[in-house]
């Protein structure tokens, strides 16, 4: 039995071809020698599985789309020519909105030099209905255009020495908060971010637009009282730097807002050197009050 | 392994993944879900997986995903379909290969395993111990028990037919 069984581990080995070359020899010449050997082993050899011929035809299903990474810097190219189109396209835009802002703020001006627009919302500051309804912590100060040119040693055009009836009557009423305001330049700087947004406009941008333009206030600056090394990272510097670039030809103008009639209108106040103009804004949509939803 | 090594493994591989599944369940259906599970779990490891690895690592997923299911499946197989299993041979045997080929059904799952993956994938030991969790010895045995079987088989239906 145990001679039996050596057999069939030796012709198993010779079919796993696990033998020495000597031993397989030897296996072989008795094969040769032995009839029932050689069947047995033609048996054996039968167990040796063939594979079917099996296809699975669901192999597209299981490939996967090769990812594309394109290098960036094949890319910088098309980055530089992105920049120049757009730079392109919006340049004449952006320089005819600025002539027309322009000519339509030196319309608002000489009408409010004027006193012609008496229906508009500028010519009710002129009226003193602002500085009747002041509220108690709020600087007021309307500069009439006539104090500007002096102060500049411009004349705006189209201004009257002397100015109108109005613009003596408010600068009576507010003779006293006249220097309670110092005016501070915009200083704008393409690369000198840092200085894009100084204390006092930012003061006033995060008083005055703490509702509506909260955010844009969050995109300017970061909160903080003073500039720390954090302003300096991220997208800010760059869209400071966009921004100061954009509003270049207002360089070293003034820039004042306020808000007037218990907080429900802004004022907000353009000065240069030739131009001076008075707006007002009527915060009654812009109040941050959700309207109830249906249900 | 990247994108373009999983689909060359795809196409060289699925095949055999599908023939091992399919003739270790012998169900078209169960060994087409196999093959998807088994390729998709090499999908989600392909950054882990090196690609002379992925054979194996392909087979043993699939070897377990086969367990798994043949021991569901036994678990709901009712004790009367064992009994017309065991003892139904109306079956027409054409040459060897066919008795062969049912002879491999009758074998244990890991005598099964062993000699499906040394004869049809070409592993040798140590990687059927990998794939298995067995040792080499022991895959060789198995092998070995299994030849036995076969031939045994083989010898009795030639004799009856």
């Amino acid at each position: 039995m145990k001679e039996r069984n050596d057999i069939d581990w030796k012709l198993f080995e010779l079919l796993e071809n696990d033998l020495s070359p000597e031993e397989e020899a030897e296996i072989l010449a008795k094969i040769e020698a032995e009839d029932g050997l050689a069947d047995e082993w033609n048996l054996v050899q039968q167990t040796r599985l063939v594979p079917p011929d099996v296809t699975y035809k669901g192999k597209k299903g299981l490939l996967k789309k090769e990812t594309v990474f394109l290098e960036f810097a094949n890319l910088s190219w098309l980055k530089y020519a992105a920049v120049i189109a757009i730079v392109a396209i919006s340049y004449p835009l952006w320089k005819s909105y600025i002539q027309d802002n322009a000519s339509e703020m030196a319309g608002a001006v000489k009408s409010i030099e004027n006193g012609e627009d008496d229906n508009s919302e500028v010519a009710e500051i002129g009226s003193g209905e602002v500085s009747t309804d002041k509220p108690t912590n709020e600087t007021k100060e309307v500069t009439t255009p006539k104090t500007v040119a002096r102060s500049n040693g411009y004349s705006a055009p189209g201004t009257e020495p002397g100015g109108s009836p109005n613009d003596k009557k408010e600068q009576v009423n507010d003779d006293e908060n006249r220097d309670e305001y110092q005016w501070t330049p915009l200083v704008l700087q393409p690369k000198g971010y840092a200085q894009l947004v100084n204390e006092s406009t930012r003061y006033s941008a995060g008083s005055v637009l703490n509702t509506t333009a909260y955010e844009i206030n969050d995109l300017m600056y970061d909160g903080h009282d003073d500039y720390g090394s954090g302003y300096a990272m991220g997208l800010r510097p760059i869209i400071d730097g966009s921004i100061s670039w954009m509003l270049s030809p207002f360089q070293n103008s003034k820039l004042r807002i306020h808000r007037v009639q218990d907080n429900r209108m802004l004022e907000i106040e353009y000065k240069s050197i030739q131009y001076h103009a008075v707006a007002m804004v009527n915060l009654k949509g812009f109040s941050g009050e959700r309207k109830p939803q249906r249900h | 392994m990247t994108t373009k090594e999983y689909n060359k493994t795809v196409e060289s591989l699925a095949d055999g993944i599908f023939r091992f599944a399919l003739k270790y369940l012998r169900d078209e259906f169960e060994a087409e879900n196999v093959v998807q599970n088994t390729f998709e779990k090499l999908w989600v490891r392909k950054d882990k997986v090196d690609v002379n690895t992925a054979k194996a690592f392909l087979f043993k997923i699939a070897y377990n995903n086969c367990i798994d299911l043949l021991r569901k499946a036994k678990r709901s197989t009712s004790m009367e379909e064992v009994v017309e299993n065991n003892y139904s041979h109306t079956e027409q045997y054409s040459d060897a290969m066919e008795i062969i080929n049912e002879a491999v059904d009758k074998l244990p799952e890991n005598q099964k395993t062993a000699i499906m993956l040394r004869d049809y994938e070409g592993y040798d030991y140590r990687s059927i111990g990998d794939i298995t969790g067995m040792t080499e010895a022991q895959v060789k045995i198995n092998i070995y028990r299994a030849r036995q079987f076969l031939k045994s088989y083989l010898k009795d239906m030639q004799l009856v037919l």
